[in-house]
């Protein structure tokens, strides 16, 4: 029989593993998502009407958990299953409906964190585990041979390793106190925490603060408006005791006359203006004609969008816009303004160069850029000696075998070339030169005796066929 | 899920170790029944393939 052992180590383990001095050092509290209605993974249906039926016998059960030792993870349903915890027959079965239409029964658990500190350990990695219930039940075959489960009875839900696939599809165990969310939820529900306290206060502080700068300000801006008030109170009590002074009669009188003489004076004033502003408009008349015509036109097309009311609007949006003064002086002003941002922002540049010693690491890379242009200088000198050198060569070969104009003509085509490229086109058309005039020779040369001599120009076969004795060729040579 | 019941006739079932039947889950298959010796899972083609590879292997 295994035997469970624990230490009083384990408790300061426990407690270290605990975020708050509320938590209980006993237990730890998840909820399970157990059973679910539909097919499961062992192609036996569940239907709803049974789900709730037989969901409650979840309560009062256990949870179950093996723990693999190599892995360090939970197991799956084996024979010597531990105990974890349990469901409180008090606690309620609640259902929710999943995305694909399911119908989820989930219950809380309580968990033992002396008695399973492996599986609490685990459960601290991860939150979130798979779960399989293990039950017994009533099942009968239907016409296509698929098994209908009538009635369970569950015995226990056992909690699964990464990488176990339960028969339910998201069957699963969520830890509360490893769940950001649940956590909320549960330290909410229960106490509150001092800071969430401190926080409410002084988020209350701040809003009376604010409420009391408002009243104060609606009250300063009441006594100006009164201050504003009496004081136009004032000039009406002045004007009022002025008028008092004379009499009421002559008064208007006066007032009508000298409103009498200031609309005669305007008109002679408009009427002068009027006919300086005819002669002027007279000289510019035919000026004017092309401009008004056009003018008369606009307003016409003016008239006829106004008539087209909201069908036109999106024509107009397509035309091009019209600048209006107002928007040169706008361009001007964004004018001066970018002239000022770009001042800035060279100012702005100087200042890094000179805190950052950017003007050094600048100075070191146009040397660079020097040396780098150096070596390639350096690389085509180079280049230019080998073609020579490789020209020299190639026309040393062929010297003897080529006649002198061809030879002539070849030089000076080649010795112009000084890329490597164009020069080993231009060796391969000399050796084929080469080539021909040898075989010209050759065929010069050639006899009867069908001895076919190659490169041998110096040496007739007739010469051959004279005397056999080589002793005697090298004498007469 | 995992069912305590004994598999009938009409569900052909390949019964196996508990070790062995930890293999099966880690793969994927699920099992449908057990008792305190064996594990059952329901018997399909590719249930039966893989066992036969499973054996094979440990076996050599």
């Amino acid at each position: 029989m295994q035997t469970k052992t624990f230490s009083l180590g384990d408790l300061s383990k426990i407690i270290s593993l605990t975020d708050t001095d509320n938590d209980s050092v006993d237990f730890f509290y998840g909820e399970m998502d157990f059973l679910a209605s539909g097919w499961n993974g062992q192609d036996c249906y569940i239907s709803e009407e049974t789900l709730m039926e037989c969901a409650d016998t979840v309560k009062g059960k256990f949870v179950t958990f093996k723990i693999q030792n190599f892995t360090q993870d939970f197991k799956s349903h084996e024979k010597d299953l531990q105990l974890m915890g349990y469901i409180d027959p008090s606690a309620e079965v609640h259902y929710r409906r999943l995305d694909d239409g399911r119908l989820m029964a989930s219950v809380e658990c309580v968990l033992s964190k002396i008695y399973c500190f492996d599986a609490f350990k685990i459960f601290h990695e991860e939150a979130y585990k798979s779960v399989s219930a293990e039950f017994s039940c009533n099942s009968h075959f239907n016409e296509d041979g698929k098994e209908i489960i009538d009635a369970f009875c569950i015995h226990s839900i056992t909690v699964l390793g990464d990488g176990i696939r339960p028969a339910i599809e998201n069957a699963n165990i969520q830890i509360y106190k490893f769940s950001a969310e649940k956590m909320n939820e549960i330290y909410h529900i229960g106490k509150k925490n001092s800071l969430d306290e401190f926080a409410e206060e002084e988020l209350n502080k701040g809003e009376d603060m604010a409420k009391k700068k408002l009243e104060e300000d609606v009250i300063m801006s009441e006594s100006e408006v009164l201050a504003e008030c009496s004081d136009v109170e004032e000039v009406k009590t002045e004007s009022e005791e002025v008028e008092m002074g004379c009499d009421g009669d002559k008064l208007s009188d006066e007032i009508q006359l000298s409103e009498e003489e200031v609309e005669t004076e305007d008109k002679k004033e408009t009427e002068e203006k009027e006919l300086s502003e005819d002669s002027e408009d007279k000289k510019d008349e035919q000026e004017e004609e092309p401009e008004q015509k056009e003018m008369s036109d606009d307003e016409k097309d003016d008239d006829e969008e106004d008539s087209d009311d909201k069908d036109d609007e999106d024509e107009e949006k397509d035309e091009p816009k019209k600048f209006s003064l107002n928007a040169y002086v706008d361009e001007a002003f964004l004018m001066e303004m970018l002239e000022k941002e770009t001042e800035d922002n060279k100012a702005f540049v100087d200042r890094i160069i000179k805190e950052e010693n950017l003007g050094d690491l600048i100075s070191k890379a146009l040397s660079m850029k020097k040396e780098l242009d150096t070596f390639r200088e350096e690389k085509r000198l180079a280049e230019v000696h080998q073609c020579e050198k490789k020209f020299a060569e190639c026309m040393g070969e062929v010297k003897l075998t080529l006649d002198e104009d061809v030879y002539t003509k070849l030089f000076e085509e080649g010795k112009e070339i000084k890329d490597m490229e164009s020069l080993n086109a231009f060796i391969s058309k000399v050796k084929v030169c080469a080539y021909d005039s040898i075989k010209a020779k050759a065929e010069v040369n050639h006899e009867d005796n069908d001895v076919f001599v190659f490169a041998q120009n110096s040496m007739s076969n007739a010469s051959f066929k004279k005397d056999d004795d080589v002793f005697n060729r090298i004498k007469n040579k | 899920m995992f069912l305590f019941k004994k598999p009938n006739d009409k569900v052909p079932t390949v019964k196996v170790d508990y070790d062995m039947s930890f293999k099966l889950q880690k793969l994927g298959f699920i099992p449908y029944s057990r008792d305190n010796d064996y594990v059952y899972f329901k018997k399909t083609e590719t249930l039966v393939s893989v066992l036969y590879k499973l054996e094979k292997k440990k076996g050599q």
